[in-house]
């Protein structure tokens, strides 16, 4: 047991660091990582660049398939529903078009002008028999 | 910056990984004046004294450090889990920069007899530099676990226990490997030996 503490002790004087003849390692080797936590620190922004970096977001905005997609849908719907209330529109459009056309067809001095024509043309016939 | 550095030393580890993930640099030159001159060695020793790649090494552990904080398990100590993540990354290491020990077989120890005192009388005989050099020719030959738990054990100060909770692995694995260097150990320094 003595042995082993002895063994251990004498192992872990040739392990220290010391051993190694090390120096302390310098902070500007890890300049990369203190930049990237300065990146992380949080800072108040102003309304302006929010907005910008907003802009910048839907710039670097990667579309991915699934976005597509529900695009597509979204627009395909939006299509269907639009021309739909148009052609309902139209047809309602046309049946109040029709409904005035007859009215100003009864109305109007054509058919009976129409009638009076054929009445005449009829008693021209007639005479020019006799 | 020594100033500014002060005022969280009497920080625990755990409260500067809080400071940190909130990005106060102060915390991370902190806790890197604390723990890089032991991981550069740890670094060092575990690839195969490459001094640049340990270097290399150290950068890329207190990156990945400053670029996900909130990666460290609250419930774990930080003595433990930085020492996770160094292992993890010289594993990255001998993946990547195809580092591999001079012979990953395993050396089959002559018996399995209890360390008796020639270790001592041997070893305490040599000089400091022979032996630091047969400790690296040995640690160079060992397999990355076996080396981690020596280094862990004898530069760190670790317990099994602690070595355990690093390397992932039950307690009895990290003795088993212990004794296998120490035997190994042995088995070189017979070679000093003095003839009775």
């Amino acid at each position: 047991m003595e042995n082993n503490n002895e063994i251990n002790q004498f192992l872990s004087n040739k392990m220290s660091l010391d051993e190694l003849n090390l120096k302390d390692p310098d902070l500007s080797l890890v300049a990369a990582a203190r930049n990237k936590i300065a990146a992380r620190k949080k800072k108040p922004v102003n309304e302006i660049e929010d907005f910008f970096s907003l802009v910048a977001a839907f710039l670097n905005f990667k579309i991915k398939l699934y976005h597509a997609v529900i695009a597509a849908v979204i627009t395909g719907g939006v299509i269907l529903y639009v021309t739909r209330s148009d052609h309902d529109n139209k047809d309602e459009s046309r049946a109040s078009e029709y409904v005035s056309n007859i009215a100003s067809v009864r109305s109007s001095t054509v058919l009976s002008s129409i009638y009076t024509f054929g009445l005449n043309k009829t008693q021209d016939d007639g005479r020019a028999n006799n | 910056m020594q100033d500014k550095t002060r005022r969280f030393s009497i920080n625990s580890d755990e409260e500067l990984m809080f400071r940190l993930s909130n990005g106060e640099e102060q915390a991370f030159d902190e806790l890197y004046q604390r723990y890089s001159k032991r991981l550069l060695g740890y670094f060092i020793r575990m690839l195969n004294f490459d001094k640049d790649l340990a270097e290399d090494a150290l950068q890329d552990l207190f990156l990945k450090i400053a670029e996900t904080p909130e990666n460290f398990d609250r419930s774990r100590s930080f003595k433990t889990w930085i020492f996770s993540v160094a292992s993890n990354t010289c594993k990255n290491y001998y993946r990547h920069k195809k580092i591999v020990s001079e012979s990953r077989e395993e050396i089959i120890l002559m018996e399995a007899s209890k360390t008796d005192n020639s270790f001592m009388i041997t070893a305490s005989q040599m000089d400091g530099k022979t032996f630091r050099k047969m400790l690296e020719e040995v640690l160079n030959k060992l397999s990355a676990e076996k080396k981690e738990a020596f280094i862990l054990k004898y530069q760190e100060e670790k317990t099994i226990s602690e070595i355990a909770l690093i390397q992932d692995c039950p307690e009895g694995s990290v003795k088993s490997r212990l004794h296998y260097t120490i035997k190994l150990l042995e088995e070189k320094l017979k070679i000093f030996k003095p003839i009775n």
